[in-house]
């Protein structure tokens, strides 16, 4: 029961993020597009370095550990 | 625009053409390599490395010294970033809660644990390295300032060329 929870709201927030997208590649959109996202993360100077940290982490967290 | 200019931007977009599809090619090759390791060994350490350290590599190397902060118009674009933020916070929330909950990780599975189980299967865990290289590609490029092609930002007026 639990894991089945647990399952639905990741599969929920899968849909969230997929719909998210899809409402921000409209053209009158107020949600910004996932590359332009991506740009002000990397244009921030503080925002840049947790971005490049957050994605060495993931990487070394996922395949190497 | 006249025919020579017309030739040499047509043999600077197939350069660049060119270059995407062998930096396509070259990262589904590194991936594959990196699937077929194990983790908690020196290779799969090395092979996650070296993507890492050639970021931040390239990041020193091509991203500005003094970062300019992307700003939107507001008037285009009241709220761009306020729904994924609450995405975002919503999937941390739920990421710490199942982290933190207590009995087994199958019952409360998070983001690594379930893709643990899809880097069981070596395609899949290409896939997944490749999106990562992509991310990382993507940071790089997103980070140099360089304005976006299809996907242009709706700058602030002030900030009009």
């Amino acid at each position: 029961m639990t894991s089945a929870l647990s399952y639905a709201v990741w599969a929920l927030l899968g849909l969230a993020t997929l719909a998210l997208w899809a409402r921000s590649r409209a053209a009158e959109s107020s949600p910004a597009r996932p590359a332009v996202v991506l740009e002000r993360l990397a244009s921030g100077p503080f925002l840049r370095v947790a971005l490049v940290l957050a994605w060495g982490w993931a990487g070394w967290h996922l395949f190497a550990r | 625009m006249g025919p020579t200019a017309e030739r040499a931007g047509g043999r600077h977009q197939d350069r660049a053409t060119g270059a995407r599809i062998a930096l396509v090619a070259a990262g589904v090759a590194y991936a594959l390599f990196a699937a077929s390791t194990t983790a908690f060994t020196r290779s799969a350490n090395i092979v996650t490395a070296v993507p890492i350290v050639a970021l931040v590599v390239l990041v020193v190397w091509r991203w500005p010294l003094r970062a300019r902060p992307l700003k939107l118009d507001p008037e285009e674009a009241p709220h761009p970033w306020r729904a994924w933020v609450v995405l975002f916070g919503a999937i941390v929330l739920w990421e710490l809660a199942d982290y933190a909950a207590r009995g087994s990780r199958a019952d409360h599975p998070t983001l690594s644990s379930m893709l643990d189980a899809v880097d069981r299967y070596f395609v899949l865990k290409a896939f997944v390295f490749f999106l990562w290289l992509s991310l990382g590609a993507a940071i790089v490029r997103r980070g140099r300032g360089r304005r976006l092609g299809a996907q242009q930002p709706r700058r602030a007026p002030s900030e009009a060329p």
